[in-house]
């Protein structure tokens, strides 16, 4: 059966999203018949027809699953388009829960259900979650009842190009192909071979911590007694004025994130949103009363590196070379490594894994839960190899 | 320190605290716990029962967790391999031995984390306790049986409970982020709150590190049989909790179960106590000393301001303990909640969660602290480094029962001059000097303390020949006569003394004894110092 397994992976940048979608199918597939296709394309590509296309283009009987993007990458590079990873050989079986389930917790096990029809040596879970969600870690835990110890989660959320505007999930069962915003979608594969997957970020804490007196849920009231927004202000030197501009605040504090202790080192929490009112700062995902919080600072090559480490540790973890890859790139890091870095960023994630194929996307949220990482992830890259 | 296992157990709290239900308090548990520690698999066992499990799957077989005992420290999952194993008891009271259980792969889990994990499974514990109550209570008002007195003290009783986690919940948040000292009295205050004021005491090596309420006897020697046993121990009135600096015993935390009313309530400043005279006689310190006079420490040590006199200490014999019908749930039952002693509605169950939670705080804190400096300091004054007045009083305790001793009792003259004229850093210097000269003055055997204020004690210990302890306070008040170079001006001070000789009296009362003595001496000529004698009581000033 190894013999039958199989990755392709297929991008276009035509400016027609049903075009980009068929061409870049076409591609990844290489005469092949697939059995998953996993789609990701830019916010301009994110239509129902895209995703028709792609599935038309794949015979029309073929399980998928995929969401929107804040850009896409592939060996041959990254833009804003559609890219399709294609596969045959593994197991499969997919769920999608719409976003008329507001209980995330729930959503996660719906999800991750669909592991209930693969039996396999090697399983592994596939998670495309929201990033516009609040809590997403709730939706991972929701997904580890069901997976457990045994088998990994891994994935991505879906982005909006940072345009904070909604995302959109495309999915097939086999017949009808559906475009859902704000969805959850799971993917088991199971194979005789090992998965291999890798985590890094590169980032590390600054200055003098701060404790958390006052939060709920992704919104922080107060830092060490002080309002919230006054503390982050002046610890960061940004001008007061950047409080009562939201596009301004969250150029300037995404890459400016908060550290939360942990074991095995720091969560990351994104800021994203300030309240001149309120003098709150909020972020996606829970930082709770009484955590202690670092400011992050960025080593720039680390940063850069963090791709290529991911992906290199994914696939050590294999007997026999990686038959291809998926990379969930978090879209913060192309603004605070600014077009060069994330450009040498790509160069090194190629350099590292060629020659591989590869297909990833910039998300808003990453998801490996496995012995030592939590759950969800922020400013990070998750690569899943498959062997 | 780390503080990671702190600010883990305070997002526990958080959370658990939120929860509405037994299943999903048990649910929240084993993801919070297998989250702090990058654990794979977790567990509530309750009974036959498994409420709550995560990592093997939607509906794995009870059996796999309700195998899993005290004591485990490995197993194996089907499918999963070998896994270390940490189990915790949710509540030593239950019948069930019910249980919070995490096991991970790839290390045994370390003594912090272990620590970290009980203090999570007694703040479940805590929490299924109380809706389980609240579970009882709405099926007592669906049967319509209970009186409306009944139903009230249950009130109380959940009101209690909810008292209990948010106390610890402030414990928790303070800890790491205030001074060792200050969480430490959090902890003897908090529970003796929630007792209704009885002494709490916790005692560190041998000394006692913080109290809140009336000392009493007995307080070392219950929580050197708690640290002994390495369990909770009953030592006639008194409870004791052992506590943990990194997984090992270091103290105990100790209740006095049936404390003197009486004796909580500060003393006036006056002469004659008033209403229960103690059969030890005019127990109550002169007026003139009431600032730094009285059992609690200035300062850190302790928050309590219960000033008693011995005599009233040993009235603590006497009040029965509440009812022994107290149930294993938790559920107050009308009758047995409102027995005399301890406080009105506390009984047994509750007072021991109080104890066992309060000492796991301690341990946490401690460990936090991380160093047996924090230790140090918690015993000892931060401006002179001198031992501070809890300390010094339990060593006195110690070594008057053995051989010939005496006590000298300080008081600077002309300080407040130079605090009032060359400002309070210069005092703080002049405080420090005096503190070092009177090092130099006494022996190595001696120990000398600052007991607040401008007032310091020596321990005089052992004493050779007839005038040693005249000699020594001699060479004492000349040491600190000489003059001081502080803030670039001369300054002078000197110090009247008081001596007292040990002879079957309780530290307590020899020290009482050095402040009268010291009192005569600072009343007739400042500068010298005075042998306490018994009619020296008959000249306390009167203040009415």
């Amino acid at each position: 059966m190894g013999a039958d397994r199989w990755f392709g992976v297929g991008r276009s940048l035509a400016a027609d999203p049903a075009t980009a979608g068929a061409e870049a199918c076409r591609e990844a597939l290489g005469g092949r018949r697939a059995g998953l296709l996993i789609v990701f394309a830019s916010l301009t590509h994110a239509t129902l027809e895209m995703a028709r296309a792609v599935h038309a283009e794949a015979g029309g009987d073929v399980l998928m699953i995929g969401c929107s993007t804040s850009g896409e990458f592939t060996a041959d590079g990254r833009g804003a388009g559609v890219v399709v990873n294609a596969l045959g050989g593994y197991t499969t079986s997919v769920r999608a829960v719409p976003r008329d389930v507001d209980d995330l917790y729930e959503a996660g096990i719906r999800a991750a259900s669909c592991l209930d029809d693969v039996d396999a040596d090697n399983r592994v879970v596939l998670l495309l979650g929201d990033g516009r969600s609040s809590d997403q870690q709730e939706m991972v835990r929701g997904a580890y009842t069901v997976a457990g110890a045994l088998v990994p989660l891994v994935g991505g959320c879906a982005g909006d190009n940072i345009t904070q505007t909604g995302t959109f999930h495309f999915f097939s069962d086999g017949t009808d192909v559906h475009l859902l915003p704000n969805a959850v979608l799971g993917a088991a594969l199971g194979s005789p071979a090992p998965f291999g997957i890798g985590i890094a970020h590169g980032w590390r804490k600054t200055g003098e911590p701060m404790v958390v007196s006052r939060s709920e849920s992704g919104t922080i009231f107060e830092l060490d007694g002080e309002p919230a927004l006054d503390v982050y202000l002046r610890r960061t030197g940004a001008d007061p004025a950047l409080a009562d501009d939201p596009d301004a605040f969250l150029t300037f504090a995404t890459i400016r994130p908060l550290g939360l202790t942990r074991r095995t080192g720091e969560d990351i929490r994104v800021i994203f949103e300030a309240d001149p009112v309120a003098r709150s700062i909020s972020g996606l995902a829970d930082t709770p009363e009484g955590a202690m919080v670092w400011f992050m600072e960025a080593d720039a090559d680390q940063i850069v590196d963090a791709a290529s480490a991911a992906a290199a540790t994914a696939t050590s973890g294999l007997a026999s070379e990686a038959l291809g890859l998926l990379v969930f790139d978090c879209c913060v890091r192309s603004i605070a490594l600014g077009p060069d870095g994330t450009d040498l960023a790509a160069s090194r994630l190629r350099d590292a894994v060629k020659p591989v194929p590869y297909g990833g996307f910039y998300s808003n949220g990453e998801i490996v839960r496995k012995p030592q990482a939590k759950g969800m992830h922020h400013l990070t890259v998750v690569a899943l190899a498959l062997g | 320190m780390s503080g990671w296992s702190t600010l883990q157990l305070t997002e526990f709290f958080s959370a658990i605290t939120r929860a509405g239900t037994v299943s999903t308090t048990a649910r929240l548990a084993v993801q919070r716990a297998t989250e702090a520690t990058d654990a794979e698999v977790a567990a509530v066992v309750c009974g036959d029962e498994v409420p709550a499990s995560v990592g093997l799957g939607r509906a794995p077989a009870p059996s796999q967790f309700t195998r899993l005992g005290p004591g485990c420290d490995e197993t194996t999952f089907p499918g999963a391999g070998t896994m270390h194993v940490t189990v915790h008891i949710l509540d030593r009271d239950a019948p069930t031995a019910d249980r919070l259980i995490v096991a991970r792969a790839d290390e045994p889990f370390a003594a912090e984390e272990r620590q970290m994990l009980q203090g999570m499974a007694r703040v479940l514990g805590l929490a299924l306790r109380s809706l389980r109550t609240l579970e009882t209570e709405r099926q007592l008002r669906l049967a319509q049986e209970r009186e409306a007195l009944a139903r009230l003290e249950l009130v109380e009783a959940l009101e209690r409970r909810e008292r209990l986690l948010e106390t610890l919940l402030r414990v928790q948040r303070s800890a790491g982020q205030q001074p060792l000292a200050e969480v430490l009295d959090m902890i003897t205050s908090g529970a003796a709150g929630l007792l209704d004021g009885v002494t709490v005491a916790l005692v560190l090596r041998d000394a006692v590190a913080s109290v809140s309420g009336t000392p009493c006897e007995g307080l070392t020697f219950a929580a050197d049989r708690a640290v002994t046993a390495g369990a909770p121990i009953t030592c006639g009135d008194l409870e004791a909790a052992p506590v943990h600096i990194n997984g090992d015993v270091a103290g105990a935390l100790v209740i006095a179960t049936a404390g003197a009313p009486s004796s909580a309530v500060p003393l006036p400043v006056t002469g004659a106590l008033p209403g229960a005279v103690s059969p030890s006689g005019g127990a109550s310190l002169p007026g003139a000393v009431s600032s730094s006079g009285g059992v609690s420490s200035p300062g850190a040590v302790s928050s309590s301001g219960g000033v008693s006199s011995p005599g009233a200490v040993s009235s603590s014999g006497g009040v029965a303990l509440p009812g022994a019908g107290s149930s294993a749930g938790g559920v107050a039952l009308p009758g047995a909640a409102s027995s005399s002693g301890a406080g009105p509605g506390v009984r047994d169950a509750e007072r021991r969660d109080v104890l066992a939670a309060f000492a796991e705080q301690a341990s946490l804190a401690l460990t936090g602290a991380h160093t047996l400096a924090a230790v140090h300091e918690a015993q000892h004054d931060p401006l002179t480094r001198l031992p501070n007045r809890a300390l010094f009083l339990q060593r006195v305790e110690e070594t008057i029962t053995d051989g010939a001793a005496a006590l000298l009792y300080l008081d600077l003259d002309l300080f407040k001059q130079v605090n009032d004229t060359l400002g309070h850093a210069a005092g703080d210097e002049l405080l420090r000097a005096v503190a070092g000269r009177l090092r130099a003055a006494v022996r190595d055997t001696d120990m000398p303390a600052r007991l607040g204020g401008d007032e310091f004690a020596v321990l005089l210990d052992p004493l050779t020949y007839r005038d040693q302890a005249r000699d020594i306070a001699q060479r004492v008040i000349d040491a600190i006569a000489q003059p001081y170079d502080i803030a670039g001006r001369t300054v002078h001070t000197r110090a009247s003394v008081g001596v007292a000789y040990s002879g079957g009296r309780s530290a307590e009362r020899l020290l009482e004894e050095a402040d009268l003595a010291m009192y005569r001496a600072k009343k007739t000529r400042k500068g010298t110092y005075q042998e306490f004698e018994p009619e020296m009581r008959l000249e306390l000033p009167q203040v009415v």
